[in-house]
């Protein structure tokens, strides 16, 4: 048996490992973000490719260091501000490599993954604790756990849904039919780019609701209220109405276009609020006290 | 006055503007008027309908939803208007017009919610015929794909449904089209239904929750009976009862234990340069355990419901592992010590709530003890080891505490020449207690939801409509072919088409539409 001593030293060892891990990932997706804006700026392919790899090496970087803070917590990492960041920029990039694996020299949306991934990953870095601190017992719950896992991963996943749509609604007037690719895109595949927009959303709107739905039933087990309105859990829900009404647009066929793109954008934004900005930015923008808050 | 009978309307006549408006034309009897007022009625309440069952209104309504959310968010909820303008708040009007600060209970909220919800019905009530019905195809489809095949029409025909059915697994469906129509997957139509009528029955669990639920706290002091005396109810039965009445069964506390983990402190800098030192290797974080570094793990109270001399029920009730009983369900929330004090080791015991003040005889100031620190604490090492327990106190100073230490129970401090003695303690616990007949429904709700929600996006359709025709002596597969949820792709089911006719030596070759 070790101990404490030994113990401290080696968990003391192993963070060290993870903070230089997590470092060489946000150099790799900001190393990213750059040549991204270089192949936006040249529309040179080379700098598109090599914008691939960095993201290649940075999702690496990241995958090791989660396995690792697995590890040392002995639990799942997206538990404290520092772990769900991480997580959620792992997961963005992940989405992005992955839902882009088949595009041919289409390297635009890449320039939002990985800024929001590098961001997330600073501001990880900069403004929250490494610290394995104990679980609260309140925190120590399979349901607790799962809303935290679906939910930034399906923010993840609705980020790289947001790049698409923005990069569609950039690039679309500039496409016409029988002319030369613009970024890649040309009248043939444009549509096929662009319902991959839809599909991310399709895909992530199950775990975003499953993630409201572990949260609620987390929070009945433990407080007695599954819904009590504070502004974490109305924000949550505030995202999740957004790309309700994109999918019901999607349907509709005089919504179907710039206007479901629009909502698309909007809970893209949302997201960026919740996981940036904090659930009161808003209020604090307008001057309004952040007064205490009350279950109902 | 009999029916029919001719009357006189000196209002319409003195205000013929009504008339315009109401679109009634001039015979003034009753049965026309009531007629057109009849006719009216029904038309708007169609109108009302028709607008209920478009995609486009629950889009404006969630749209609106959103609206209002954000505006929750925006205002501080559950505070009073002199509160919010104490603190600085501004917008006083619109607060004041549109309850923001109890936002999601006021009149507007609930009347958008309640319009979700006619929407959410009455579109699960317009799609529930269209459940029965078999897909309608066209009797034509445009093909979006031709394919040449070598072999003569009928053996083709042969071929390609063989393939269909048994190699990709699509089953042929029965349709007036003069294609043959095969489909593979679930009944996406029903899943959305589904999941609809799922959220549906959510809201039924929420309206049910509103109307009905109360909550309240209650303390358990140990080995000792207490029963749950709500101090309300819920908002419907508060119409016509201020509280419910005491509950005829007794909660009894026969055990409470705290569990404490070691735990250390890291020493990580504030400093964004100093992280970044860390991050390039030129320094290293580094833990360190402190003394008193506990951390309550968990905490349990092994409570029994009891009615009389028997026991009902009996659970140990952690913080995530409420007991449930009698409708109500039981939250262990917390605990409270009560110290028991001896000065001058009286015999006599004072008693006193951890974190309450204690005036003791002999001294100016009250005393505050804090929180006991009792039960099995976790070492970091793996060693586990029942805690001496101990208490902390402060005395009052100025407008602030004067921390004296930490006391071992039995062992004293002496202020003021008075030797203050923690005797013992009793650990009772705290109890969020609560009445909600609207959860299960709303589990209900969820799990019907999430299902159906989870089967026809990740599983959904796959339909495919073909045709043979010959031309010039060449046969073609021509072919049409649509998927619902991401289960299936049209482009990976016509590649593994493609796969599957060479396989058999017809030997494919895919021409581009139009030709």
């Amino acid at each position: 048996m070790l101990n404490s001593d030994s113990i401290l030293s080696m968990a003391s060892y192993l963070l060290g490992i993870e903070l230089r891990l997590f470092w060489a990932s946000s150099l790799f997706y900001a190393l990213a973000l750059l040549l991204f804006i270089f192949h936006m700026v040249t529309r040179s392919n080379l700098f598109g490719k090599a914008a691939r790899t960095a993201l290649v090496a940075g999702v690496l970087a990241q995958a090791g260091l989660t396995a690792l803070r697995a590890f040392e917590a002995g639990r799942v990492p997206a538990q404290t501000l520092y772990e769900t960041l991480s997580w959620f920029a792992l997961s963005a990039a992940a989405a992005y490599l992955y839902s882009s694996r088949r595009w041919r020299n289409i390297y635009l949306p890449g320039v939002l993954v990985s800024g929001v991934s590098a961001g997330a990953c600073l501001y990880a870095l900069f403004a929250a604790s490494p610290a394995i601190e104990p679980l609260s017992p309140v925190l120590q719950s399979r349901w607790f756990e799962w809303r935290q896992i679906l939910m930034f991963f399906s923010y993840a996943v609705f980020a790289v849904s947001a790049s698409i749509e923005a990069t569609y609604l950039i690039i679309s007037p500039f496409v016409k039919k029988d002319g030369a690719p613009c970024y890649g895109l040309n009248a043939e595949n444009i549509r096929d780019f662009h319902k991959m927009a839809f599909r991310l959303v399709l895909f992530g709107y199950p775990f975003l609701t499953f993630a409201i739905f572990s949260g609620a039933v987390w929070a009945h087990n433990t407080f007695g209220r599954y819904w009590s309105w504070d502004a974490g859990q109305t924000w949550s829900m505030i995202t999740w109405t957004v790309f309700t009404v994109y999918l019901h647009a999607k349907s509709v066929p005089a919504l179907t276009g710039r206007a479901a793109s629009a909502f698309n954008i909007i809970g893209f934004v949302s997201i960026l609020a919740t996981t940036f900005l904090g659930v009161n930015w808003l209020a604090g923008l307008l001057g309004i006290p952040l007064l205490r808050i009350y279950a109902l | 006055m009999r029916s029919g009978t001719p009357i006189r309307f000196t209002g319409l006549v003195q205000y013929p503007d009504l008339r315009a408006l109401t679109g009634i034309r001039m015979n003034y009897s009753v049965e026309n008027i009531r007629s057109a007022l009849t006719e009216r009625l029904y038309s708007v309440i169609k109108l009302a309908y028709l607008r209920l069952a478009s995609t486009t209104t629950a889009v404006c309504i969630l749209g609106l939803m959103c609206v209002f959310y954000l505006a929750g968010t925006v205002f501080p909820q559950g505070v009073s208007l002199t509160e919010y303008i104490n603190g600085g708040g501004g917008f006083v009007f619109l607060v004041t017009l549109f309850d923001l600060l109890d936002f999601f209970t006021s009149p507007v909220f609930l009347i958008l919610a309640f319009a979700l919800f006619l929407n959410l019905l009455v579109c699960v009530y317009e799609k529930y015929p269209s459940l029965f019905v078999k897909g309608p195809y066209p009797a034509e489809f445009t093909p979006e794909r031709s394919i040449a095949l070598t072999q003569d029409l009928k053996e083709a025909f042969e071929k390609v449904r063989e393939v269909f059915v048994k190699e990709l697994g699509f089953r042929p469906v029965e349709s007036e089209s003069r294609w043959n129509v095969v489909e593979k997957g679930l009944p996406c139509g029903l899943l959305t239904w589904l999941f609809h009528a799922g959220v549906a029955v959510c809201f039924l669990g929420f309206a049910l929750t509103y109307l009905f639920a109360y909550d309240g706290t209650m303390r358990l002091a140990p080995k000792k009976a207490s029963t749950v005396v709500p101090r309300e109810t819920g908002r419907l039965k508060s119409l016509w009862t201020a509280k419910d009445g005491p509950t005829d069964f007794h909660l009894y506390l026969e055990e409470f234990v705290t569990e404490y983990s070691e735990y250390p402190d890291l020493d990580y800098p504030e400093d964004r340069t100093a992280r970044l030192a860390i991050g390039l290797g030129w320094s290293s974080p580094s833990y360190e355990l402190r003394e008193d570094s506990l951390f309550v793990r968990d905490w349990k109270a092994r409570i029994k419901v009891i009615r009389g001399n028997n026991t009902l029920r009996e659970k140990t009730a952690e913080v995530n592992s409420p007991l449930k009983y009698g409708g109500y369900t039981f939250y262990l929330a917390g605990w409270a010590d009560f110290v028991k004090v001896s000065v001058d080791r009286n015999p006599i015991l004072l008693e006193v709530l951890s974190g309450d003040e204690i005036f003791v005889p002999g001294l100016l100031e009250p005393l505050v003890f804090g929180d006991v620190k009792s039960g099995r604490v976790y070492r970091l090492d793996g060693r586990t080891e029942d805690l001496r327990p101990f208490t902390t106190v402060k005395r009052k100073s100025g407008g602030g505490y004067e921390y004296l230490g930490k006391v071992m129970f039995g062992d004293s401090v002496t202020l003021n020449g008075r030797s203050i003695t923690p005797a013992g303690f009793e650990t009772g616990a705290v109890l969020n207690y609560r009445y909600d007949p609207g959860a299960g429904i709303l589990w209900a709700g969820g799990v019907l939801l999430l299902s159906a929600l989870a089967l026809r996006v990740f599983i959904g359709r796959a339909t495919a409509a073909y045709d043979l025709t010959e031309k010039d002596g060449i046969v073609f597969l021509n072919l049409f072919v649509s998927s619902e949820g991401l289960g299936y792709s049209p482009d990976k089911t016509v590649a593994a088409l493609t796969r599957h006719l060479t396989k058999d030596d017809i030997r494919p070759q895919e021409i581009p539409p139009g030709q």
